[in-house]
């Protein structure tokens, strides 16, 4: 520790004056002002666990920018400070670790598109402008191919506009709100084939 | 309370004779009591409040009690007390001798009787006192107040409302928390009155003291490889309270009073990162 004129007066004041408490057996004088114990700031935020459509509320604590744990917050009225295994886990999907413990971001997490085509054996970087493009084309070509306006239900013919050949996955790591547009999104096409992975 | 001592003992570095003197403490304010015919025949609350208890606490009013106690058992236990404590009685019983003058001439009726608010204001004085630390006092009077406040001064009925009270200051007798726990697997946080040793659970991330519940206002500091311990500061209104993590201990019967006593060093490392306590507790060294 740097000692500088103001805190060596400051502790040196400290000192003098320690005739009260700690001069009758109670340390946290000398232990805090001379020898300052090395303390460390958290802070705590609220979340969403993101892992299914329940959302359940979390406590984040953040250390020098590093998440350092989490837990269930009792004030929220959904989980009262509850979580399930999944929830229970949710720090870890922020870092890897490294041999000693330490978190680090994951690094082979994908920060750029990488493509791979149909009989290929390897990937290609892509710009986002090129798989967007690519995503919507293929998309309306199957629908397109495979759109279905009516259907025979019974003796009657009814109206359905759906694509029976389109698949749609949502994802528990998105937001709740995130989903609910993927779900406008893909109602809106006509597909009629949607699951999530939140299955506890 | 003895257990507690030597439970925090192995806890806490360094308690070894503060918790002897804690001990001694208790001890003479005990007998101090029995001398003058114990404490039930000498306290009394205050008039009760104009509405219903339960229907105040909905308000978020506190119930305010206090107490009524004779002058010569409060002036008594506090100069017993400051001698249980050490060579500081000298300053403590001229203190002690102005404040009983003053009184005096104050109490027209001769009552002979002091109030909760004649002890803080006697406190107050006393905090000005040269030779007087600030912990020392804080420790003496935190004795004195919270041994002579009635321990059945709320009883079932006013309980029914406790329940839902989430405020920053005692439902029973209004003062602002200086500790806390969290508790329960959920991680519930309560805070406890000082004085009367209530506790009643309070929201996780808001400040008691000025009620803010932003997330960049507030954090809290532990010491490095003693995470038991952590002090909650608030950025908004500059004040920090304590907070025990007891979910990890064995034994559930905890005694805030005496972990919170083993751990002052917190108390002043929070005032020197520039805290105030929001109890107005002060438990610096420095006048």
């Amino acid at each position: 520790m740097r000692i500088t004129r103001r805190s060596f007066l400051k502790i040196g004041a400290a000192t003098a004056a320690s005739a009260s408490l700690s001069g009758l057996g109670w340390p946290h004088a000398a232990d805090a002002s001379q020898n300052r114990l090395r303390i460390r700031y958290t802070k705590e935020f609220h979340t969403i666990c993101t892992f299914c459509g329940v959302g359940c509320g979390i406590i984040c604590h953040v250390r020098d920018g590093v998440i350092i744990n989490t837990e269930g917050d009792p004030d929220h009225p959904i989980n009262e400070g509850t979580l399930c295994s999944k929830g229970s886990s949710i720090s870890n999907i922020s870092y890897v670790f490294d041999e000693a413990g330490r978190p680090k971001v994951n690094p082979k997490r994908l920060t750029k598109v990488l493509y791979r085509e149909p009989g290929g054996d390897s990937y290609q970087e892509k710009e986002w402008d090129w798989a967007l493009d690519a995503i919507a084309r293929r998309i309306k070509e199957t629908r397109d191919a495979t759109f279905e306006a009516a259907a025979t239900v019974g003796d009657r013919e009814v109206t359905v506009n759906r694509t029976p050949a389109i698949g749609w996955l949502g994802s528990a790591f998105c937001t709740g709100e995130e989903n609910y547009l993927f779900h406008k999104m893909a109602r809106a096409i006509g597909v009629i084939r949607m699951d999530h992975c939140a299955r506890l | 309370m003895a257990d507690e001592i030597a439970r925090c003992q192995t806890v806490y570095k360094g308690f070894g004779d503060a918790g002897k003197m804690i001990l001694r403490l208790v001890d003479v304010l005990d007998r101090c009591a029995q001398r003058y015919g114990g404490l039930e025949k000498n306290t009394q609350l205050r008039d009760l409040a104009l509405e219903e208890p339960k229907v105040r606490l909905a308000q978020g009013k506190s119930l305010n009690y206090g107490f009524t106690v004779s002058d010569e058992l409060f002036l008594s236990m506090l100069q017993r007390a400051a001698a249980a404590l050490g060579d500081k009685h000298a300053i403590v019983a001229g203190c002690l001798g102005e404040f009983r003058e003053s009184h005096r001439c104050r109490d027209k009726q001769a009552t002979g009787k002091l109030t909760l608010e004649d002890g803080l204001d006697l406190w107050q004085s006393m905090r000005q006192k040269a030779g007087l630390a600030p912990d020392f006092t804080s420790l003496l009077f935190a004795a004195v107040l919270s041994k002579l406040y009635p321990s059945n001064a709320h009883g079932s009925q006013e309980n029914e409302g406790l329940e839902h009270w989430q405020q920053g200051f005692c439902p029973i007798c209004g003062q602002t928390p200086h500790y806390g726990q969290l508790y329960s697997e959920q991680g519930v946080k309560a805070l406890e009155c000082w004085l009367c040793g209530t506790q009643w659970n309070h929201i996780r991330l808001q400040c008691p003291f000025c009620g803010i519940r932003e997330h960049d206002k507030m954090r809290y500091f532990s010491v490095e490889g003693r995470d038991f311990c952590r002090v909650y500061v608030c950025h908004s209104c500059s004040q920090y309270y304590k907070v025990f993590d007891t979910r990890e201990m064995a034994d559930p019967a905890v005694v805030l009073s005496i972990h919170h006593l083993a751990s002052l060093e917190y108390d002043v490392m929070a005032e020197q990162e520039g805290f105030c306590p929001g109890s107005g507790l002060s438990w610096t060294v420095e006048a």
